[in-house]
């Protein structure tokens, strides 16, 4: 920004929830009261702190390990489903745990929608609003099912996963 | 059971066609958009496609604006 440009002539753009001067309609002129009408976002702002407190007292190893492992059991049960193809970085210890898969002539709206139908399983399909990384990988336009074991996430819930996958794809 | 989908532009649209449709009784589910219709990732929303009518005039009335409805097949 123009070191010429005064920042308090810029016009607000939401007005009300003044927070510091309630009596009046109007935005206050002071900064930064006069572009942050309403409550900030609190809630956004505690669950992230909380989020970072328990990833500092778990350490970023275990949080780690732990993706490792479920990433592992799931690309390990996936690849032996006949039609699977998993699209994955080989170096494991590169990897996150984000697991891509396609499967020979079934459409990845499809299984996703029968995962969260019959099985109550999430995934995220398509093109993941990343296209450029899916014409890499080869899997334009039709995207991919996106897999993502969480740091709560067990082998049982993989497991059953993989048997979720292995049903839909049967029928 | 056939089932219809709706495409729309926005997801704004989609959860506003949702609210709308659920408060007028209609059996509806969001879904992934299908793939043969769209390579678009967002959300579409599904109806029973022998409600095909009412759906399109219940969402025309509200002016919620819709990119397409199409019949669903499913493999």
């Amino acid at each position: 920004m123009s070191d010429a440009m005064d920042i308090s002539r810029v016009e607000t753009m939401v007005r009300g929830g003044t927070g510091s001067q309630s009596e009046l309609e109007e935005q206050p002129e002071e900064l930064p009261d006069k572009y942050e009408s309403g409550t900030a976002n609190m809630v956004g702002i505690a669950g992230l702190g909380a989020g970072l407190r328990f990833v500092c007292e778990r350490g970023l190893d275990q949080v780690r390990e732990h993706f490792k492992q479920m990433t592992q059991v799931l690309v390990e049960d996936l690849s032996v489903i006949p039609g699977i193809r998993l699209y994955r970085t080989i170096d494991v210890e590169q990897a996150v745990s984000v697991i891509s898969f396609t499967a020979a002539g079934r459409r990845v709206s499809e299984i996703g929608m029968r995962l969260d139908d019959e099985f109550g399983i999430l995934s995220r399909v398509g093109l993941h609003c990343a296209p450029a990384a899916h014409r890499t990988i080869g899997s334009f336009p039709e995207g991919t099912v996106r897999l993502s074991p969480g740091f709560f996430t067990t082998v049982d819930d993989i497991k059953k996963t993989v048997r979720a996958i292995s049903e839909v794809l049967k029928t | 059971m056939k089932y219809g989908v709706v495409l729309f532009h926005t997801t704004s649209a989609v959860m506003k066609a949702e609210k709308l449709l659920v408060k007028k009784g209609f059996t509806i589910k969001l879904i992934p958009v299908p793939r043969e219709f769209s390579s678009d990732c967002g959300l579409s929303l599904r109806f029973d496609w022998e409600r095909r009518d009412s759906v399109a005039s219940e969402l025309n009335a509200a002016g919620v604006e819709m990119m397409g409805i199409h019949q669903m097949s499913l493999k």
